[in-house]
């Protein structure tokens, strides 16, 4: 094939692909003028097109995958198919298959619907296909409420989404199977009142959650499929975590109530306290650490030489430049960990009027036996305005975890010691007066009994809630 | 011109006399305390060491090896716009005491009891 021809073909393609995007969008502004759902697809071509969009508000049925089932109010759906079918001028489905000049098997499942009293169960993508054809506007379903198992839309900026969201984002996994449909969150802990907040938290957006029986030194829970697609739809990808970098849910970025309640959850899900002496003052430190996969940012020779150091915790200085520090692997630091700096940063200065003294530094790196690299970073403030801020989001709305008792006494401690030098007794008083950082076994248990006892009936059971918390005896 | 950026000559040659880490904190200190912080913005730290008379690759070196003495330390800031919600991240850099590094080994070894934990939750 001659070169010139070669081109032309490759052109002609360019221009195909082109027309096709831009009939999609022509399909979506006629979608979204009439208030109808997008086209399958234009999403991505927006995306591609114009970069990331604005995060969407409401969570819609259709967008559902294909293969979720639903079951919807028969005398709804019966009723609304008969006079659809009746305005196209048919009687049953195989009239209609005859009119629309489709095979009868594409409205078979209308039989079947029929033959269903009270909860017709259908697949999304089948419910679709039989209400485009019948010419049902989608979202009449969702304005009538006929859904049974589920209530839609479901609004992504609410403040439960809100809450799930920054709860699976530190302590969760979002899990997706082979099929879109087989989807989870993970989300374990140790404290028995996060496992409960988180719970309810699910039960509020009108999901379910159950807590496994014990294997592991914490709380193991799982949540429905749809609850995890909620909030894989606010913006948080499946997958690890620290692979995918994800962001903080937008909303907390813009609302400042919203954005101390996620700092609240942050501190007790990822964050630390701890006292330090400065010329033998007391000093109270908060931080918050997160972590990221740099394995593919770095170059190949430091990479071989961090990994003759599998399973072990290496400083980034005694293997990486100063230049491939600061110009690659800091700015690489996860985008929720700068965005938590910057809204902290923000709520000091319109708290105090004073800029916050603290930096998002590099603590370690770690090396995996798997040959992986992962970052750790870390925030640590220690200023009197940081240590008033976090006083003010985590205890004025306490949900009653262990770091929040803790964080409490140490402030006692802080406020009673703070501004003088120390004594060795004194010293050792303030460390007698910290609460542990690992969370007492009878806090646990007793806990347990009485906050998850209506979940998992086994919490009632002592013996198996030692199997959390072994893990105490190791070692 | 910085009293301490000394250059000799040496058989028609310029050598960089090296600043020891006594004096590289004494300048780095100096720097900071009259601008009345303890963190900067790289790019301004950088400015400030050529306004110092450093010519900018010498500014950068001594930088870079305040930090790997640790006299300096290096991190992201990030600012938020209030309005639109984005975040504008850059580099800064915080002059170090010994009482600061104290500080972050505390924050470190608080950190690896719940990074302990945290294995065990996601392995077993």
């Amino acid at each position: 094939m001659g070169q010139y021809k070669k081109r032309q073909l490759t052109l002609n393609r360019w221009l195909r692909e082109r027309e096709r995007e831009a009939s999609l969008v022509r399909r979506a502004e006629q979608a979204a003028a009439r208030g109808a759902p997008e086209p399958p697809g234009v999403g991505k071509t927006f995306e591609r097109v114009a970069g990331p969009r604005a995060p969407r508000r409401l969570y819609h049925w259709w967008e559902e995958p294909d293969g979720a089932v639903r079951k919807i109010r028969a005398d709804y759906l019966h009723e609304r198919i008969r006079r659809a079918m009746a305005e196209l001028g048919v009687r049953n489905p195989y009239q209609l298959a005859k009119k629309l000049r489709i095979p009868e098997t594409r409205v078979h499942i209308i039989r079947d619907w029929f033959r269903q009293p009270h909860a017709v169960s259908a697949k999304t993508g089948v419910l679709k296909r039989i209400l485009g054809y019948l010419r049902i506007p989608f979202e009449e379903l969702e304005e009538r409420n006929v859904f049974l198992d589920r209530k839609f839309p479901i609004d992504l900026f609410s403040k439960p989404v809100v809450r799930l969201y920054t709860h699976v984002l530190n302590e969760g996994y979002l899990y997706v199977g082979k099929r879109p449909t087989e989807t989870n969150i993970r989300y374990v802990n140790q404290d028995p009142t996060l496992i409960r907040t988180f719970i309810d938290y699910v039960r509020r957006i009108g999901g379910e959650a159950r807590i496994l029986e014990p294997k592991k030194p914490g709380f193991d829970v799982r949540t429905d499929t749809v609850t995890a697609r909620i909030i894989h739809a606010a913006g948080l990808p499946y997958g690890r975590k620290t692979l995918t970098n994800p962001p903080l849910h937008p909303v907390v970025m813009k609302d400042k109530e919203l954005a101390k309640e996620h700092l609240h959850i942050t501190f007790l899900e990822e964050g630390y306290a701890t006292f330090s002496y400065g010329r033998g003052r007391l000093q109270l430190i908060i931080g918050l650490g997160r972590s990221r996969d740099i394995t593919d940012l770095l170059p190949s020779r430091s990479l071989k030489q961090l990994l003759q150091h599998k399973g072990e915790k290496v400083q980034p200085s005694q293997f990486l430049s100063t230049d491939l520090i600061r110009t690659i692997i800091l700015p690489a630091a996860p985008t929720a960990l700068v965005q938590e700096k910057a809204i902290i940063s923000s709520l000091i200065k319109s708290r105090f009027s004073y800029p916050l003294q603290a930096e998002i530094r590099i603590s370690y790196l770690h090396v995996s036996q798997e040959g992986r690299v992962t970052a750790n970073y870390r925030l640590a403030m220690r200023s009197e305005e940081a240590i008033r801020l976090f006083e003010e989001i985590v205890l004025s709305r306490p949900v009653g975890a262990w770091k929040e008792h803790r964080f409490r006494e140490m402030l006692r401690v802080y406020e009673e010691y703070k501004g003088r030098v120390l004594s060795p007794e004194e010293k050792e008083e303030a460390r007698l007066r910290t609460p542990p950082s690992r969370i007492p076994e009878d806090w646990i248990i007793s806990k347990a009994k009485q906050l998850l006892g209506d979940i998992a009936p086994w919490t009632r059971d002592e013996k198996k809630l030692r199997v959390i918390t072994r893990w105490y005896e190791r070692p | 011109m910085d009293e301490r950026r000394e250059e000799i000559k040496s058989n028609n040659k310029v050598v960089r006399k090296t600043m020891n880490e006594r004096e590289l904190r004494e300048l780095f200190k100096e720097i900071y305390l009259k601008e009345g912080v303890k963190i900067l913005p790289e790019k301004r730290l950088l400015e400030l060491l050529v306004e110092r008379g450093f010519p900018p690759r010498r500014a950068r070196e001594l930088y870079y090896r305040a930090y790997t003495l640790r006299i300096v330390d290096i991190g992201l800031d990030a600012e938020l716009d209030e309005e639109t919600g984005e975040v504008r991240s850059f580099t800064v850099v915080e002059y170090m005491t010994e009482e600061d590094w104290e500080a972050l080994k505390a924050l470190e070894e608080a950190a690896e009891e719940e990074e302990e934990l945290k294995r065990a939750l996601e392995s077993e």
